[in-house]
């Protein structure tokens, strides 16, 4: 099989797999989701009738293969079924929370990858001098912050103390750039080490060396043999980290009372609010193995060697 | 025939305080080719490293490198940007150890060839790339050169380099032992294309037997400095350490090679005397004081005259 089309259906299979377990919560919860949506859509006493019909129309009267089977393909869809705290379509919900958490990621990301290239390039000239030694220090300090005590700094100092930015964050673009920092800030230290790592071993090869040898300048090196070279383990490294980007966007959202997805999350499972967790578990591995999936096809196109397997 | 490269007095520290070169004094003419011999660690390497301002931050050169072009003089020793400008690519090619390793594995072959007028912000002119390609041996230019270096053999390989180190002329070319990962036969024949291609060659190889087919003078190097230069070397050496290098090659024939006994020297300590002299079966007692000095293209006071 060639290596894009291996690389797609292992992710498929990925997904499938959890998305089996998302649905098992389902089975493991104590409540019957027919009598809560029926509460969430404003009956407070809903009759054993009532229930009946709607467990009928949601289908949980059929066997488990047969109800996974109309989740998943309801699911395919994004129709996550009905939410249990407000009663209203959970693909709805996301829908109105999606854009803010886009917003805010893609400020981290764009952050992420300054602090990067601020921590990485200074050092390449002299690797062990003082740039070198300050940047990686600043990396160290820098992965082991935790998201949450920036947040909450940030928050003290900057938004209350100095009134800086706001407190209740609206989703905007320009709302974005505080909540942004704490989740770049690790993360962009954790990319400035494998991106110098990266460099170094570039501009240390003697491909480098021919390349100066053959009158190239610094700058010329750097963009056109060190960062393609480096650009291979960035990406994979990047693309895992979406995964913690995901997880710290729960903890920054709700610290910022960001109106995304993440405050969601922590809303729905203080609230039970099961399809909505699923929903939103399945949609940070789908976008998880998306930019995998992505890192994979890109570092396949920057080296021929990698072309050439499929 | 007129001096091209001209050194005098060269030594090398390197940050760690390793004296790689001890003060050498080398010429080399228009058209020849000059070998440099001698184990790692000689300072055959760094010698082409000074000349292209390639050592590591912090190295300490003293001493003078002077490249003579029609006569503009250029001293390589403390280049400015200007000078290393002219003389990176273009006064002095450059061809490296192992084709595959000098090579960007995410370029094109073409491309790489291409780069030796780019780097020095200029465009090769339509078909120019393909056409020192063929000037080295590459055939069927046009398609290879769209290949990626994993896909070409390393004898192909080192003639791209060479192709793409003589793109502007070079006045001397250097080669850091180009043979030495490749197999016997395609040596002689990549030398043979190197010594062809260049109008003065420097190079570096450990090996004398490849050096003898192709140099016109050889220069050994034992610890940063030449104990023995001359046209014969590799089938008469005179020096004992000349000899006991020549002696080390396994040659069909000869028996089992004689290994070198002893260690090279450790040279981050101030040596005085000869640098071979705990090695030398010959050594006088003198040897261990006074540094013995190149005479008659052999640098020990028991070779006879
Ligand atoms: S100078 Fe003395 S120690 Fe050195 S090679 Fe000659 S004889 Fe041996």
């Amino acid at each position: 099989m060639p290596a894009p089309l291996r690389r797609l259906a292992s992710a498929l299979a990925v997904l499938a797999t959890a998305g089996a377990l998302v649905w098992g919560l389902m089975l493991l919860s104590p409540v019957d989701p027919a009598r809560q949506i029926l509460l969430a859509q404003g009956d407070p006493a809903p009759a054993p009738a009532e229930v009946d019909a709607t467990r009928h129309e949601l289908g949980l009267d059929r066997s488990y293969p047969e109800q996974y089977a109309r989740w998943l393909t309801a699911a395919v869809r994004g129709d996550f079924g009905t939410s249990w705290r407000t009663g209203d379509p959970v693909a709805a919900e996301l829908a109105g929370r999606l854009p803010a958490t886009i917003r805010l990621t893609l400020v981290a990301l764009l952050f992420a990858t300054a602090v990067a290239l601020a921590l990485a390039l200074p050092g390449l000239e002299r690797p062990g001098g003082p740039a070198d030694v300050f940047a990686r220090g600043l990396v160290f300090g820098g992965s082991a912050l935790p998201v949450f005590a920036v947040g909450v700094v940030l928050l003290e100092f900057v938004v209350v103390g100095a009134g800086i930015g706001r407190v209740v964050a609206d989703g905007t673009w320009s709302g974005a750039l505080l909540p942004a920092l704490p989740l770049a800030l690790g993360i962009g230290a954790e990319w400035a080490r494998v991106l110098r790592g990266g460099l170094r071993d570039a501009l240390g090869a003697p491909h480098s060396e021919t390349a100066r040898a053959r009158g190239a300048g610094r700058l010329r090196i750097l963009a056109l043999h060190g960062l393609p070279h480096a650009a291979a383990p960035f990406l994979t490294v990047a693309a895992m980290s979406a995964g913690g980007l995901l997880a710290g966007a729960a903890v920054v959202e709700t610290l910022f009372t960001w109106p995304g997805i993440g405050r969601l999350l922590i809303t729905s499972i203080d609230a039970g609010d099961l399809p909505v967790v699923q929903a939103i578990v399945l949609l940070g591995v789908v976008a998880f193995l998306a930019a995998n999936l992505l890192a994979e096809t890109l570092t396949a196109a920057i080296d021929p060697r990698r072309r050439e397997k499929r | 025939m007129a001096t091209v490269l001209k050194i005098r007095d060269l030594a090398v520290t390197y940050p760690d305080g390793t004296q790689a070169l001890r003060g050498v004094d080398l010429d080399l003419a228009e058209g020849e080719c000059l070998a440099l011999a001698g184990e790692s660690g000689s300072g055959k390497s760094t010698l082409l490293r000074v000349l292209l301002s390639l050592l590591p931050k912090g190295s300490r050169v003293t001493g003078s490198a002077v490249v003579d072009d029609d006569g503009t003089s250029l001293e390589a020793v403390g280049a400015d940007r200007a000078t290393l400008r002219r003389l990176r690519g273009g006064l002095l090619g450059y061809v490296g150890q192992d084709p595959h390793a000098a090579a960007d594995p995410l370029w094109s072959v073409g491309r790489h060839l291409r780069e030796a007028w780019r780097a020095r912000r200029m465009r090769p002119a339509k078909g120019a790339a393909e056409e020192r390609a063929e000037a080295v041996g590459i055939t069927q230019a046009r398609a290879r050169l769209r290949q990626y270096p994993h896909q070409w053999s390393g004898g192909m390989l080192q003639r791209a380099h060479i192709a793409g180190a003589g793109v502007h002329g070079p006045l001397v070319t250097l080669a850091d032992e180009p043979t030495s990962a490749l197999d016997a036969g395609l040596a002689a024949t990549t030398l043979a294309v190197l010594r062809a291609d260049a109008r003065a060659l420097l190079l570096v190889c450990h090996d004398l037997r490849h050096v003898a087919a192709v140099a016109d003078r050889v220069a050994v190097l034992y610890a940063g400095r030449v104990v023995e230069t001359g046209v014969d070397v590799p089938a008469r050496p005179r020096h004992p350490y000349t000899k006991a290098l020549v002696a080390a090659a396994p040659r069909p024939g000869h028996g089992l090679p004689e290994e070198l006994p002893g260690t090279s020297p450790d040279l981050r300590r101030e040596l005085t005397g000869c640098a071979f002299a705990p090695r030398c079966g010959l050594a006088l007692e003198s040897c261990h004081r006074e540094d013995p000095v190149l005479d008659d293209g052999v640098a020990c006071p028991v070779v006879p005259r």
